[in-house]
C-alpha cells in the first residue's frame, strides 16, 4: 500500500504495526535506534536497567553504522517513561517506539528499501499505519520521520499529512501540563495532544472531535492505539483522505490508488472535511 | 489492432510519460482502451487529440487535465482535480471523483456519475459539470462562467464567492456561500439541462433549482483605493508659476487626480493638491516649465509622522484597509550597504573596455529538452496582461528580444503579440488560472508557478472588472467586466507533496521540453525553497517584499515578507544545504535597480535577477502607486484608451533596451574589475559590509574588519 504512495514523499518512510501475539503482561517491547559505536549496547542496557527494566531479550538490526535494536525488558510499566527518558540520554541512543504489541520502524530510506531492510511485508498483525514524508517545516532525519509516538502512553502511534499552524501555542499549554516534547515536528504534538485529552477521561472520537475544532492548519492523520484507529481530517479539507471499508477489511490512504492495491472488496470514498472516523480493532 | 482506429494499450508496465506519449500517438477518430491504469496520475494529460479513450479502473488525480478534443471515459472513480483547466472534450467517470473535479475549466464536459469531493468547479469559467451523486463543499467557489449540475445532495457553501455562472441542484436546499442566491430556472434552462442529463443517462429529477451570483461585482472596491478618496494628505507641494504659464490646461488634462482647475479664465490654480500623488506627468507636459511638485518633508514626530496621520484619516474616511500599486517604500536593509573590492596588486582587474565578460547563463540545464539559455542574468519579471496595457508589455517583449532575456507573460494569460514580439517567454501559472491551456503551456520558452508575490505575500489579488475590457477577457477567459479572482492559494497546491504532482503535471503537459520555474514570496525561504528544489524545480524565484504589485493592501506591502536582501541569503543556505545548488538555479527579485544590484545578488549565490518596476520605471513610470486605480498617467498600468495613448510602444521599447543595455555593462564592470571575466564567478569574498547589520544579515565582511 505504501509503495502506491510512495511519490508523496522520498524523505524518510515508517510503519507501526501491531502484532497478534500476546506477550506476558509485565513485558514490553522498545525499539532503539543507536549510533554504532563500542560500548553502545552496554550503555543502553545500563538505562534500562537503572530504571528497573530486566532486559528478556535483545534483537540486533544493525544498518549503515547505525542499530535498529528490539529489545523485550521485563518492567512495571510506571517506570517505563524513566527508561525512555535514561536511553534518550545516554546521548548515543533513541527510543523510536514502546509498547507491548506495537513497533514502530522508519528510515530515511525509500518504501522499498525500507522493506528488504526490515522485512516489513513478512510481519503478521491486526493492524498498522504507515507514512512517506516530504518535509515542510521541520529537517529531514529519522527523528523526525512519521509515524510519531508519545512514551507517555504505550502502544500508540499517529501518521499526520499537513502542518499545525498553531503549534507553539498549542505545545506552551501542553508544556505546562507536563508534556515532554522530542521533537520540534507538529506531527508530534498531536500525539501528545490527543494522549493529554484520552488522559484526562474523554474517549478517543471526543478527543479527534476536539483536535478538529483547536488544531488549526492543514492536516489529516491517522491514530492507533493496539485497540482503536482514529481518522480525521481538517475542517476546510485541505488535505486528502480516502477510505475502503469491507467485510474483511478496513483501510484508509492519501490517495485511492493505494486502497487499489490491496485488492479487496467495499466501498471506498473520500472522508469529509471535518469528519471523524474511529475503528475498533478486533 | 482489432479494427481500423480500435487500438489496446495495457498500461501495466507503463508509467504515466509513456501512457501518455502513447496516447499522443493516436489520431483524431481512434478508439482506444486502456487497462491496469492502476490510479495512476496525469493520464491523458494535456491530450489534443479528437480521440475517445475508455479507461478500465479507477485514475489517479488531474485525470484529463487540460484536454484539448478528446473524449475519456473512465470505468472506475477518479482522483483528486477530475478535468482540471479542460479546453474541450469531456471527460466521464461511472463512479466517484474526488476534490476539485472540473477545476478551473475552460470549456467541454466533465460528468461524474457518483458523488463528487469538494470544491466542485471552482474558478471554472466555462464548460458544464454533471455529478450524479452528491457534492461536497464549497461547489463552485471562485466560479466565473459555466455550469455545474448537482442531482444528489449539494455540499454546504455551495456557490461561495462566485461572480459567474450557475449551479443547479435538484436535492434539498444547502447552506449558500457569500454572494450566492437561489433562483428557480428559466424554461430554457430547465430544457437544456434535462437534455444534457438525458444525454448522459440520467434520471430527470423532479425539481431543479439554480444557485447564481447575488452581484456579479461582488468583489468591487473602488472607494478602497487610497486614491479615490478627498483626504487630508499633503504629501506634495504643488505651484504654479503664473509668470510662465499659459493657461494652456495641459496640467489639467494630464493630472490623474485633479489636481489643477483653471478657476478663472487664464488662470490654473492647484485646487486639489492635496490629491496629489507625485507623479510628475504635469511637470513633464507643461510646456512653459510653469508647474512645480515639490514633495513635503516628514515632521519629527516619529510614531505618529505624517504618513501614519495620513493613514488613519484614509482609513477613517473610507472604513477598510487601504489599496495601493507598487512594493515597500519604507527604508529597508538592501543591497544599498555592500561594496565591492576592487582587485589591485594581489589580483589584476580585468579591463572592461578591452577584455571579454561572460554574461550568458542556462536555466534547466540537463533536465529538460529545452533548456534555456540567457544573453544576461536578467529576466522581466512577471506582469500580467489586464494590470498593464498592451503597449507596455509589447515594449518589454520587444526590448528583451533585443537583448535575448526573457519576459514573462504573468499571471494574465498570453497575448498573441506578446508570443509574437518575445524570443523568449515564460509562461506563468497562477492561481487564478487564467489563460492557461495546453497550448498556452507549450508555446511558452519555460513556465513559472507562481506561488507567491512578494508585495503581497499569502495573499491573492483581483483585477477590477473595470481593467477586463474585451481584449483583456478574451486572453484570460474570463467574462467582459467581471471581476478576475486570484486566490491566495493555488486550490491544489496546499502541501510539499502538491508542488511536486504540480510540477509532475506540468511537465506532462510540456512533455519535459521546457524548464518550470517556482516563484514565491519571501516568507518561510528556508523551508519553502527547500520544497521547491525536492518538487523538481529547474529554477526558484524568490521576489523580496521591495518588488512591486498591481494592487496590495498598503499595510500587506509594508508589513508581510522578508526584504530581498535576507531572503537571497536563506535561499541560497537552503539549497546549499541540499547539495542542490548546481541543479537548481536561484532566481533573486524584488528592489532590482541596477548593475551595482544585481552584481551583488549575484556574488551572494543567485544565478539571475528578475526586475520588472526597474523596466516600468525606464518606460516612465514614476512609482506614484495609482495602478491599482487603473488611472496610471503614463499609460502603462491602465486600459484606458486616451492614458495608452501616452506610451508610445517603439520608444518605450527602445528606452527599456537601453536601461537594460546599461544594467548588464554595469554588471560586467563590477564583475571585472573583481579581477573576473565571468558573472559566474562572482563570490560573497568579493563583497564587504559597510554596516553590522548587513555583516550579520549577509554574513559578508564588515569593512575595516
Amino acid at each position: 500500500m505504501l509503495e502506491g504512495l510512495q511519490h508523496r514523499g522520498l524523505d524518510s518512510a515508517g510503519v507501526a504495526l501491531y502484532r497478534d501475539e500476546e506477550i506476558p503482561k509485565d513485558e514490553f517491547i522498545i525499539r532503539v535506534f543507536t549510533k554504532d559505536v563500542i560500548g553502545a549496547l552496554s550503555k543502553v542496557s545500563a538505562a534500562i536497567a537503572s530504571a528497573g527494566g530486566d532486559i528478556r531479550n535483545i534483537k540486533l538490526n544493525s544498518l549503515r553504522g547505525y542499530s535498529y535494536d528490539l529489545y523485550t525488558v521485563r518492567a512495571n510499566e510506571r517506570d517505563l517513561p524513566d527508561m525512555v527518558k535514561n536511553i534518550n540520554a545516554t546521548e548515543l541512543s533513541k527510543v523510536l517506539s514502546l509498547g507491548r504489541k506495537m513497533d514502530i520502524i522508519k528510515d530515511t530510506s525509500s518504501v522499498e528499501e525500507l522493506n528488504n531492510n526490515f522485512g516489513v511485508s513478512c510481519f503478521a498483525g491486526s493492524h498498522g499505519i504507515g507514512h512517506v514524508r516530504f518535509s515542510t517545516e521541520s529537517c529531514v532525519d529519522l527523528l523526525h520521520a512519521h509515524p510519531f509516538q508519545s512514551f507517555d502512553h504505550i502502544d500508540v502511534a499517529l501518521v499526520h499529512n499537513g502542518q499545525i499552524t498553531n503549534y507553539w501555542k498549542t505545545r506552551e499549554r501542553l508544556e505546562l501540563r507536563g508534556v515532554r516534547f522530542q521533537t520540534e515536528n507538529d506531527s508530534e504534538l498531536i500525539v501528545h495532544y490527543l494522549i493529554d485529552r484520552i488522559k484526562s477521561g474523554e474517549g478517543l472520537k471526543e478527543a479527534l472531535k476536539a483536535s478538529v475544532e483547536e488544531l488549526d492548519g492543514p492536516f489529516s492523520y491517522i491514530f492507533s492505539t493496539s485497540s482503536e484507529m482514529g481518522m480525521v481530517r481538517d475542517r476546510l479539507g485541505l488535505r486528502p483522505m480516502v477510505i475502503l471499508e469491507g467485510e474483511e477489511l478496513k483501510a484508509v490512504a492519501s490517495e485511492e490508488n493505494a486502497l487499489r492495491i490491496l485488492g479487496r472488496k467495499g466501498t471506498i470514498r473520500n472522508v469529509k472535511p471535518g469528519e471523524v472516523i474511529c475503528w475498533k480493532v478486533d | 489492432m482489432l479494427e481500423s482506429g480500435l487500438k489496446k494499450i495495457d498500461a501495466n508496465n507503463m508509467n504515466v510519460r509513456e501512457l501518455n506519449k502513447s496516447l499522443r500517438e493516436t489520431s483524431d477518430g481512434d478508439r482506444i482502451t486502456i487497462s491496469n491504469v492502476r490510479g495512476m496520475h496525469h493520464v491523458a494529460a494535456g491530450l489534443a487529440v479528437r480521440c475517445s479513450i475508455e479507461i478500465d479502473g479507477s485514475v489517479g488525480y488531474f485525470a484529463g487535465t487540460m484536454i484539448n478534443g478528446p473524449s475519456i471515459k473512465v470505468r472506475g472513480n477518479a482522483g483528486w482535480f477530475l478535468g482540471d483547466n479542460m479546453t474541450s472534450g469531456e471527460v466521464l467517470v461511472e463512479g466517484h471523483a474526488g476534490n476539485g473535479a472540473g477545476q478551473g475549466l475552460y470549456g467541454g464536459r466533465v460528468i461524474v456519475g457518483g458523488d463528487a469531493g469538494d470544491r466542485v468547479g471552482a474558478l471554472m469559467k466555462n464548460g458544464s459539470i454533471v455529478v450524479g451523486g452528491d457534492s461536497g463543499i464549497m461547489t463552485g467557489l471562485y466560479m466565473m462562467g459555466g455550469e455545474v449540475v448537482v442531482l444528489g445532495k449539494l455540499g454546504e457553501y455551495a456557490g461561495e464567492s462566485m461572480v459567474g455562472g450557475r449551479i443547479f441542484f435538484a436535492g434539498p436546499e444547502p447552506p449558500l456561500g457569500k454572494n450566492a442566491k437561489i433562483e428557480e430556472p428559466s424554461d430554457n434552462e430547465m430544457e437544456r439541462i434535462k437534455e444534457l442529463l438525458k444525454e448522459y443517462g440520467f434520471g430527470e429529477p423532479k425539481k431543479i433549482r439554480k444557485i447564481v451570483p447575488e452581484n456579479p461585482r461582488y468583489f468591487r472596491r473602488t472607494e478602497a483605493s487610497v486614491w479615490g478618496v478627498r483626504r487630508e494628505r499633503i504629501r506634495y507641494r504643488v505651484d504654479i508659476d503664473h509668470g510662465a504659464c499659459e493657461a494652456c490646461n495641459v496640467c489639467a488634462r494630464v493630472c490623474p487626480q485633479q489636481v489643477f482647475k483653471e478657476v478663472k479664465k487664464g488662470y490654473m490654480s492647484p485646487v486639489n493638491d492635496f490629491e496629489c500623488v507625485g507623479c510628475e506627468t504635469c511637470v513633464e507636459y507643461c510646456r512653459a516649465r510653469a508647474v512645480r511638485v515639490y514633495p513635503i518633508q516628514e515632521h519629527n514626530k516619529h510614531t505618529w509622522t505624517r504618513r501614519e496621520i495620513e493613514e488613519v484619516q484614509i482609513k477613517a474616511a473610507i472604513g477598510r484597509a487601504p489599496v495601493r500599486g507598487m512594493g515597500a517604500w519604507r527604508r529597508l536593509p538592501h543591497f544599498d550597504d555592500l561594496v565591492f573590492l576592487c582587485a589591485q596588486n594581489s589580483r589584476p582587474p580585468i579591463d572592461h573596455y578591452r577584455e571579454p565578460c561572460d554574461t550568458e547563463i542556462v536555466l534547466g540545464q540537463g533536465r529538460v529538452d529545452r533548456p534555456l539559455k540567457i544573453a544576461a542574468p536578467i529576466l522581466v519579471g512577471a506582469m500580467s496582461f489586464g494590470a498593464m496595457s498592451k503597449e507596455a508589455k509589447l515594449a518589454v517583449a520587444r526590448a528583451t528580444s533585443r537583448i535575448g532575456i526573457p519576459t514573462n507573460t504573468g499571471e494574465g494569460g498570453m497575448l498573441p503579440e506578446e508570443r509574437e514580439a518575445a524570443s523568449m517567454l515564460i509562461a506563468q501559472y497562477a492561481s487564478g488560472r487564467f489563460g492557461v491551456s495546453a497550448d498556452y503551456l507549450r508555446s511558452a520558452d519555460a513556465v513559472e508557478i507562481k506561488i507567491g508575490q512578494g508585495a503581497k505575500g499569502g495573499q491573492g489579488g483581483l483585477l477590477m472588472g473595470e481593467k477586463v475590457t474585451d481584449e483583456v477577457a478574451k486572453v484570460r477567459g474570463v467574462p467582459p467586466g467581471s471581476d478576475a479572482i486570484s486566490p491566495a492559494r493555488h486550490l491544489d497546491i496546499v502541501g510539499p507533496e502538491d508542488l511536486k504532482m504540480k510540477i509532475e503535471q506540468l511537465r506532462e503537459i510540456t512533455d519535459w521540453k521546457v524548464p518550470i520555474l517556482v516563484k514565491y514570496s519571501a516568507g518561510r525561504v528556508g523551508d519553502d525553497v527547500k520544497i521547491a528544489a525536492k518538487a523538481g524545480a529547474d529554477a526558484i524565484v524568490i521576489d523580496g517584499k521591495q518588488g512591486g504589485t498591481g494592487a496590495a493592501p498598503d499595510t500587506v506591502i509594508e508589513n508581510a515578507g522578508l526584504p530581498t536582501l535576507p531572503a537571497l541569503v536563506e535561499a541560497e543556505r537552503s539549497l546549499r544545504e541540499l547539495g542542490l545548488k548546481d541543479r537548481v538555479s536561484l532566481i533573486i527579485s524584488g528592489g532590482i535597480r541596477n548593475g551595482a544590484d544585481i552584481a551583488k545578488a549575484l556574488a551572494l549565490g543567485a544565478d539571475a535577477v528578475a526586475i520588472s518596476t526597474g523596466v516600468l520605471v525606464a518606460m516612465g513610470c514614476r512609482t506614484c502607486g495609482l495602478c491599482s486605480t487603473g488611472k496610471c498617467p503614463r499609460g502603462i498600468t491602465t486600459q484606458d484608451s486616451v492614458l495608452r495613448k501616452r506610451l508610445r510602444e517603439e520608444e518605450a521599447a527602445a528606452r527599456v533596451e537601453n536601461y537594460l543595455r546599461a544594467i548588464i555593462e554595469e554588471l560586467k564592470m563590477f564583475t571585472q574589475l573583481s579581477g573576473k571575466t565571468s558573472v559566474k564567478s562572482l563570490e560573497k569574498e568579493d563583497l564587504r559590509a559597510l554596516t553590522s547589520d548587513a555583516a550579520a544579515i549577509t554574513g559578508v565582511k564588515l569593512v575595516g574588519s
